[in-house]
């Protein structure tokens, strides 16, 4: 009795056929560039649709789990969505975990105790009542971990899960899985970029190649990962020629939900590439955020010669922002205008979407494109302008291992043209490779003190 | 009032509010005007109920001197709680007290009641379609983003060296575009926690019509009838 899919679907105009099974109390992975039809297989195997299946079927302990109803699906299979914005129904983590319930009709009387204990199984007990929107990419994806939790599935399916986590988040998450798998004997099914994640865990994996999907072991991944950092393009860091300053920093600090950053005095200059890390909801994000002036902070902040105050449009002359949800930016129809930047139209484009291995997807509308190759067109599409600054929030975010050291080539590319890379990550491994800089902000924080609490 | 089933408080508010609209009743509205003003006064934070006033009383005087100047029967008048009035000025005061009745037995409900309770009570009294309530919760809370994305709409052209007028189309298309994609993924996401329309549910928070729900009902509703008897 177990998860038995044997199909043929359709991802654009490849055909891929999958032959995948996965018993209570198992947990596999799927491994794949961006853009294969990874998490199309998943919302396949969720039941979420049948289109694009041409042949087979998906079963859940013999059944079809095409023919349940969604109230029954779930008692199957939960899935966790890749993008953790726009996944929630309701405004609490309490209330939202209650909605799963009430969908499973389980009496009100033994609701609470229910969502109590999956909110606590995921460590976010002291989250409860917040808004879903105030919570961090890493919190929401935790919230939806409580979700499947609560729901009781037998099979659990997640789309990158940790693509949106800091290391420690991550393992705190993988011995939540793990303890799901030993004790209620949950199948667990994966999509992940980075396999050192999940090791001493996963040891099967489901390889994708154009036409299929097969399956493979975690040491082969690793030899052929090997193999592929060998033909990746070497980074060069120049050496820095005396720059001309274009960020400066004085007693600078930063207020973030309950606690505050304290940051050294700096002076950064044109050519410098800086990453910065930390654990999810520290305030990275809001970090970039405030040297646009769209957060509050404390003490001077000089860009290009300027008090950043108040966010406008006159700072945007020499500085650009690549966010960290790629939806947010897309401007336009078709991948190629989005490129073009509605400058003259299309010239010119080609060569980046070869780059990016987009040639044809050009007359593609941007959101139909998969999660790594949204991303990879959001990068692409700012740095055709000169700027002094460019702030990138997570650029790697649902990457595969060549197109992540691509997409971080192109931003010390652009460092090297003069322009101060100020690059968020959770991927310390690749900041340290790519960025004359690393900042840890876990070392920048600074507990406020009760008497401030008890004046928020 | 926090108490009170958001249904049937809903109910004798309208009710209270149609009876307050059929007739010109003074006294009636006088009256109505001073009990929920009070009401609101307890649940509302005193600048925002002091704002609820100035929004009002700028409805009222535009309302007032409409009634005042174009009354067609000008002769008459009488006297008011000692006072002498023309008819134009009874007219005039009329209809300016309505404009304070419903907004304060607007603002009553607003400021006692959440919207989710209101959706959950509409389901469980009146059985309200669950994808019809579901769908109205959701799109409150994809409301707030609309601003959220036009900014940030905003700022990605800025960030390509572009710009774009208040409201222009370069800003409204990616947002009509993502609105669409929103209302798609809330979809899935609902139906992914096990939604379904024709599935029975059961409800975390019973909410039942108790006593005093029908205590706050009839009295209101007899007071009202009442005011507009005599």
């Amino acid at each position: 009795m177990s998860l038995q899919a044997q199909l043929t679907f359709a991802v654009e105009q490849r055909l891929i056929t999958v032959d995948l099974q996965l018993n209570p109390g198992e947990a596999r992975g799927l491994y794949g560039p961006s853009g294969i039809g990874k998490s199309t297989l998943l919302g396949l195997l969720a039941g979420q649709s049948t289109t694009g299946i041409k042949q087979g079927q998906v079963l859940y302990q013999g059944q079809a789990i095409a023919d349940l109803p969604a109230n029954q699906r779930v008692a199957q299979v939960s899935l966790m969505f890749q993008n953790p914005d726009l996944q929630f129904c309701t405004q609490t983590p309490r209330t939202e975990l209650s909605f799963c319930l009430e969908n499973q009709a389980v009496a009100p009387t033994a609701m609470a105790a229910k969502v109590g204990w999956a909110l606590d199984f995921c460590g976010i007990a002291k989250l409860a009542d917040q808004p879903l929107v105030t919570l961090s990419g890493g919190e929401k994806q935790l919230v939806a971990l409580a979700c499947c939790v609560v729901l009781e599935s037998r099979y659990l399916l997640l789309d990158e899960p940790f693509a949106n986590l800091d290391q420690q988040t991550s393992q705190r998450l993988v011995s939540k899985l793990k303890q799901l798998q030993r004790e209620r004997q949950v199948g667990i099914l994966l999509i992940d970029h980075q396999i050192e994640n999940t090791s001493n865990w996963v040891d099967q994996w489901y390889a994708f190649s154009e036409n299929q999907v097969a399956l493979t072991t975690r040491s082969h991944l690793e030899q052929q990962e090997e193999l592929l950092q060998q033909t990746l393009m070497p980074v060069v860091k120049r050496s820095l020629v005396a720059a001309a300053p274009v960020l400066t920093m004085q007693q600078f600090s930063l207020p973030v939900g309950d606690h505050r950053l304290l940051f050294p005095d700096v002076t950064l200059a044109m050519g410098q590439m800086i990453g910065i890390t930390g654990r999810s909801g520290l305030g990275k994000s809001t970090f970039l955020k405030s040297l646009m002036g769209l957060a509050p902070h404390q003490g001077q902040l000089l860009i290009n010669g300027q008090r950043v105050k108040k966010c406008r449009r006159r700072l945007f002359k020499q500085l650009s922002w690549v966010m960290q949800n790629p939806q947010d930016q897309f401007i336009a129809v078709t991948v190629a205008q989005e490129l073009a930047n509605r400058q003259h139209a299309n010239q010119g484009v080609a060569p980046i979407l070869q780059q990016l291995g987009l040639t044809d997807k050009a007359d593609v509308s941007p959101f139909l494109l998969s999660q790594g190759q949204q991303r990879r067109l959001a990068v692409a599409s700012f740095l055709e302008r000169p700027l002094t600054v460019l702030l990138v929030d997570e650029p790697t975010y649902g990457q595969d291992r060549a197109n992540a050291w691509q997409l971080m080539t192109m931003l010390r590319q652009k460092a090297d043209q003069q322009t101060l890379v100020l690059v968020v990550s959770h991927d310390q491994q690749l900041l340290r490779q790519f960025c004359d800089e690393v900042w840890d902000l876990n070392q920048a924080v600074e507990v406020a003190d009760a008497t401030v609490k008890s004046n928020g | 009032m926090r108490q009170l089933n958001p249904t049937v408080k809903f109910s004798a508010i309208l009710l209270a509010g149609l009876i307050v609209s059929f007739q010109n009743n003074l006294l009636l509205n006088l009256v109505l005007l001073g009990l929920f003003a009070l009401i609101t006064a307890v649940y509302l934070p005193i600048l925002k109920w002091l704002r609820l006033w100035l929004w009002l009383s700028l409805a009222a005087v535009g309302v007032f001197f409409s009634g005042y100047f174009f009354l067609q029967e000008k002769t008459g008048g009488g006297q008011w709680a000692g006072w002498q009035l023309s008819a134009q000025t009874i007219y005039g005061l009329q209809l300016a007290t309505r404009i304070y009745c419903f907004g304060f037995l607007g603002a009553s409900f607003a400021a006692t009641t959440t919207l989710t309770a209101f959706i959950e009570s509409l389901q469980q009294q009146l059985h309200l379609p669950t994808q019809f309530a579901y769908g109205i919760m959701a799109a409150f809370h994809v409301a707030p983003l609309i601003p959220q994305e036009y900014r940030q709409t905003q700022l990605s052209l800025w960030s390509r060296g572009l710009s774009a007028p208040w409201l222009s189309t370069r800003l409204m298309t990616p947002l009509l575009v993502k609105s669409v994609r929103w209302s798609e993924v809330l979809a899935t996401a609902m139906i992914s926690r096990g939604f379904t329309a024709e599935a029975p549910r059961t409800h975390f928070k019973k909410y039942q019509v108790q006593w005093f729900d029908w205590l706050f009902f009839s009295g209101l509703i007899i007071l009202t009838i009442i005011l507009s008897i005599f």
